[in-house]
């Protein structure tokens, strides 16, 4: 019975569990159907932001760095949201499997949980390997998560810091003898009003759910207070 | 997700067995039994569930799988290959910050104590290989987004939504298992 060969897949089910199955059909999908479980976040409608709030703003609005677009072409992009919008920042690279796509995934929902008011949430990604993360790849990688994105990338690395130092974050890229790469980088996320205020802090692993409900009381601030 | 828990605990074999077909990624050596049969003595077996990776984003060549994985034995999970028309490279890996200590948890949320935290580049991270997972007994271990992950690298192909391809684990006492890993979005 032991032998692989004997490992049987789906098909083979008799009737007698097939009944069984369809009463706890939907326990079973539920425990398949999300991929993101882990966040394990409520979509309970809060008053309030759950993401980090500091007594003090973090204010990145005088820094920037280059967005890249296909082609080479750079343009200074200062961290500051546009007139009424809010703008959400994170640092990563692409060749990052694991950390970077859930965030950028969560954003991606959470935008479209917003609705119309997606729009109002802008994306930057800025690269912590340039090396490797060219004009060219930061401009597809971001795409795939946000096709109005902001890639942001320079080859300085004092800019780069300058720019991490104002969100409070690290990173380092290490290349190793045998050819492999090591980047660690801060795994936070960030984001900022049109005044170039840091308005909250999410840490990895926040989830779509949190943003948008923190995303949807900012810009509710945001309005109140223009 | 309630149900997670649910599916977990007492209900048992029969819960997890169809669990397995809702995924239809799993293997387990339990085969013809049937439901009434199944209910309390028999041994349980390996499980396997939730094989997924997610969809490549544009420009990159890396991926991750990820799976829940319940051995009814102490057992290790050593090893991981992708079939060479998948990845060039399968790697077992763990997501950690990348500086030791520090690395409270602050995600106290909505809290005010948030502000007597240190925040400077806390929780910076990093993505190691490892040896081997620890599979104890009977305990569900999780490979998620932000713990372990089975990493692809050197794509052939970007995946896609809808996709599956094989991952063979090897444990250390159960030897080598094949799932059917599925791509999806996020
Ligand atoms: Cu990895």
């Amino acid at each position: 019975m032991a032998s692989p060969r004997d490992l049987t897949r789906t098909a083979a089910l008799p009737a007698a569990l097939l009944v069984a199955a369809l009463l706890v059909a939907g326990v079973a999908l539920a425990g398949c159907g999300s991929g993101s479980d882990a966040e394990g976040t409520t979509t309970t409608k809060a008053d309030q932001i759950q993401g980090i709030v500091r007594d003090e703003p973090l204010q990145v609005g005088d820094l920037s760095l280059p967005e890249v677009a296909a082609g080479d072409t750079e343009t200074p992009f200062a961290f500051r949201a546009d007139d009424g919008k809010l703008l959400f920042v994170a640092f990563g690279y692409t060749n990052c499997p694991d950390v970077c796509p859930t965030t950028l995934y969560d954003i991606k929902k959470a935008r479209k949980q917003l609705g119309a008011d997606g729009d109002r949430v802008q994306v930057a990604f800025a690269t912590v390997d340039p090396e490797r993360d060219t004009a060219d790849v930061m401009t597809q990688y971001l795409g795939s998560f946000a096709t109005d994105g902001h890639p942001l990338r320079t080859d300085d690395p004092d800019q780069l810091h300058a720019a991490q130092d104002g969100f409070g974050v690290t990173s380092s890229v290490v290349k190793n003898a045998d050819g492999s790469t090591d980047v660690s980088h801060s795994a936070r996320s960030f984001v900022v009003d049109d005044q170039g205020d840091v308005v909250v802090e999410w840490s990895f692993g926040t989830g779509a759910d949190v943003m948008a409900s923190d995303l949807e009381l900012l810009l509710a601030q945001q309005d109140g207070a223009s | 997700m309630k149900t997670q828990t649910l599916t977990r605990t007492a209900t048992g074999l029969v819960v997890g067995a169809l669990l397995l077909t809702g995924c239809g990624s799993s293997d387990s050596s339990s085969s013809s039994t049937t439901a009434a049969e199944k209910t309390t003595t028999t041994a349980p077996s390996l499980q396997i569930d939730d094989v997924w990776a997610r969809q490549s984003p544009m420009g990159t060549s890396a991926g991750a799988v990820y799976l829940e994985i319940t051995s009814p034995i102490d057992d290790e999970l050593v090893g991981a290959s992708v079939p060479t028309d998948i990845a060039g490279t399968t790697e077992i890996h763990e997501t950690v910050m990348a500086d030791e200590g520090e690395a409270s948890t602050t995600e106290a949320m909505g809290d005010d104590d948030t502000s007597t935290t240190e925040m400077g580049g806390g929780d910076a991270m990093t993505m190691r290989p490892v040896e081997s997972i620890e599979l104890p007994a009977g305990e569900t271990v999780k490979l998620a987004p932000g713990g372990y992950h089975i990493m692809l690298l050197d794509l052939v192909e970007p995946l896609e939504v809808g996709d599956t391809f094989e991952v063979t684990l090897s444990l250390q006492v159960a030897g080598d298992r094949t799932v059917t890993a599925e791509v999806r979005e996020g």
